[in-house]
């Protein structure tokens, strides 16, 4: 039925949006994670990308969420001689982690999440509205 | 008494069909909203005076005047269902306000039935 495949779909894009905040969860929570070892890499942000899927049973473009990929890029070095990551100099390189960034990206998830559940909303009105023509 | 034989009733039923699909291609729109790349879409609205009209509209079927000829289905997808591809990006506020006009739209057809049934009723005595 329409309205069912409707929401599934809906559905799908809810989990997405929801491994994307996972991964957002994961950057803001490592923002000041060091390596455990004098010199190394500290933790790197990570992104998830979703790409379409053709859904067969439900003939239609579902949406799928990608592996998290970390970004590469050159890291900021932090002058902490105390820290137990500290290389030979006294630097330690900190996570490429900026929390605004990740604040705006929270924010993109959580409206999409809710405009899946404002099409849920509308499709299970719908549904409803179907079963009254029962009622006569 | 087959009430799809009225034509204000298949009317009514194509136009919830119709509705039923572009929810559908609304909630594809919506969930990939943050996909890369993706090509946004919606229904090619439908003329309800036309739907009303009957006999006149879509392509001429062949007519089977012996049982030994084969029944020749309606070839592609029904014209009232065609995807049209929307420009530029998927916007949010867009969709939404396209997810709820469908939704009121399928409240008023239905209340819609439900008068005429109930019409049909008075007529019978009920």
């Amino acid at each position: 039925m329409d309205l069912n495949t409707s929401m599934q779909l809906a559905f799908a894009g809810m989990s997405a949006q929801g491994q994307r905040l996972k991964v957002i969860a994961e950057n803001l929570a490592n923002t000041d994670s060091t390596s455990r070892t004098p010199g190394g890499e500290p933790y790197r942000r990570k992104v998830i990308s979703f790409h379409t899927v053709l859904d067969k049973s439900l003939g239609a473009t579902s949406v799928a969420a990608g592996q998290p990929v970390t970004v590469a890029g050159k890291l900021e070095s932090k002058w902490d001689p105390g820290n137990p990551a500290a290389d030979a100099q006294g630097f330690i390189k900190v996570p490429n982690v900026n929390p605004v960034v990740e604040l705006m990206d929270m924010r993109d998830a959580q409206q999409s999440y809710q405009a899946n559940l404002n099409v849920i909303d509308a499709a299970k009105a719908m549904i409803s509205h179907t079963l009254d023509l029962l009622r006569g | 008494m087959d009430l799809s034989q009225i034509p204000l009733f298949k009317a009514m039923a194509q136009k919830l069909a119709w509705l039923g699909g572009r929810q559908t291609v609304l909630a594809e729109n919506v969930a990939n909203l943050n996909t890369p790349g993706f090509q946004a879409s919606d229904l090619k609205p439908i003329d309800f005076g036309k739907l009303l009209g009957g006999e006149g509209s879509g392509p001429l079927q062949m007519v089977a005047t012996s049982p030994g000829h084969i029944s020749t289905p309606p070839s592609g997808a029904p014209a009232d269902q065609q995807k049209v591809a929307l420009q530029g990006p998927v916007q949010v506020e867009d969709q939404m306000m396209k997810v709820s006009d469908t939704a009121t739209q399928y409240a008023f057809t239905t209340s819609l039935y439900q008068k005429q049934i109930a019409l049909i009723k008075e007529a019978l005595g009920h």
